[in-house]
């Protein structure tokens, strides 16, 4: 550490602009582009113009995030069409390890927050959720991809599809009137009703934000720190940091492998929680 | 980095929902089918077996219960059969002791009458005896039928001691 603190001193005159450098480079690395850096090579990906509708500008560009969400569902697609090509009674390998993931998203998370029978109605979503979001937690951690789950702009369609899940089989099942009066917790004073409805559709809202931002800011979060250490070599213009930043990016890829899988299960745990909710208030 | 970006989330829709269907298609369905019909016939087995062992529990019983009673049939059998040999016995031994004493008894009133008859022939012996014994002494002078009558007499006043 001492070397490092010398090093940096040393180097406090050219440090401004590097830091910038640096900075716009983990920007840059973590936001959605144009482009695929395959090998060195900047793939441009086509663009189209943006179409206006209700005055609200939609740019249908194929962009990098759509790419590796594409990448992720043909991933999902050849990883459960080849290990369950022969339907045996009893799964070996790959196959198996992928029916014990399922069985314990229907067991211990479908099942036991919509009840026995909706449980197993919505397990095949409830999966989806989980293997999607897994999938792309985990894809940034290999080389050439990068983690769609990282734009604010992918969690936030998961958790408007988690919002409408809840929100239009709530409806179906308790009738229009029915399901948003079940927002408002019973023996609460007619006076106050009014004022209850708005405060739990807030959070109803804060809930599923919070459910985006948790996931968007836990795929950034980690990738921005092992950028981070990374960037240390180059800060300090020096291969002596580059044990302790290798090292401490390692560590992180690690606990980023770890991260992704808890934060694929939040996400879908509290998602199945959100349904339910909707669909047994008063619980 | 935080901007919203309605075309992406329009891809992500479209790839989810394509994504759902193609996995409900090719994975779920199917693996949630295997997966209730393996459970059901883990169920089967499992009630099946709950049967089985229902089954042999209440046969086991059923012996059980034979066998006690044929334990306590043979007891039964047992005590009967000893308590007849007891009675038998019994009676063999009364009986043998019935015979024994017939025969006794038998032998008793024989010997008695062989005793009589030695005495009744002792006696005359000797009345004639003494009559022999009395003729030499004084002569022929008494007839025997007197002679008789006095020996008689002489005896029956003897001690009742010697008679028999």
């Amino acid at each position: 550490m001492a070397i490092l603190a010398a090093l940096s001193t040393y180097n406090s005159g050219t440090q401004e602009g590097q830091e910038e450098n640096v900075g716009e480079f983990i920007v840059h690395h973590v936001t959605n582009s144009n482009e695929w850096n395959v090998f060195g090579y900047h793939l441009q990906l086509p663009q189209f113009e943006p179409i206006t509708v209700l005055g609200m500008q939609i740019d249908l560009s194929i962009t990098n995030h759509v790419v590796m969400i594409w990448i992720a569902a043909l991933f999902l697609i050849l990883a459960f069409g080849i290990s369950f090509r022969k339907r045996s009674l009893v799964p070996k390998g790959f196959a198996a390890i992928l029916e014990m993931l399922i069985l314990f998203i229907r067991d211990e998370i479908a099942i036991p927050n919509l009840g026995e029978e909706d449980g197993r109605k919505f397990t095949p979503l409830i999966c989806t959720f989980f293997f999607f979001v897994l999938t792309c937690n985990l894809m940034g951690l290999i080389p050439l991809f990068t983690t769609p789950t990282g734009n604010i702009n992918i969690t936030a369609a998961m958790a408007l599809i988690t919002l409408g899940t809840g929100q239009v089989f709530g409806i179906i099942r308790h009738g229009f009137f029915g399901h948003f009066k079940a927002l408002v917790p019973s023996g609460v004073p007619l006076a106050l009703i009014p004022l209850m409805f708005v405060i739990e559709l807030m959070g109803l809202m804060a809930k599923h934000f919070a459910l985006l931002m948790r996931l968007f800011a836990n795929m950034v979060a980690g990738h921005i720190v092992i950028f981070a250490f990374l960037a240390v070599i180059i800060i300090f213009k020096s291969f002596l940091a580059a044990p302790f930043s290798i090292g401490f990016a390692i560590f992180v890829n690690f606990l980023e492998i770890l991260i992704g899988f808890i934060q694929a299960y939040v996400f879908t745990m509290l998602s199945t929680l959100f349904i339910g909710m909707s669909l047994h208030p008063e619980h | 980095m935080l901007d919203l970006d309605p075309g992406l989330m329009i891809w992500a829709w479209v790839t989810f929902f394509v994504l759902l269907f193609i996995l409900y298609k090719i994975a779920w369905k199917p693996i949630l089918s295997v997966i209730d019909k393996r459970e059901k016939t883990i169920q089967d087995s499992i009630d099946r077996a709950e049967k089985a062992k229902e089954e042999a529990e209440s046969l086991l019983e059923k012996h059980d219960q034979l066998m006690q009673t044929a334990e306590e049939e043979s007891q039964k059998m047992l005590k009967e059969n000893r308590e007849l040999a007891e009675k038998s016995r019994q009676e063999i031994l009364e009986q043998a002791k019935q015979n024994a004493d017939k025969t006794v008894d038998k032998a008793k009133s024989e010997i008695e009458k062989e005793k009589e008859d030695a005495l009744y022939s002792l006696r005359s012996e000797v009345a004639d005896l003494a009559i022999a014994a009395t003729k030499k002494i004084i002569g022929e002078s008494l007839d025997e039928s007197k002679q008789k009558s006095i020996i008689d007499e002489f005896i029956q006043k003897m001690p009742k001691s010697t008679q028999h």
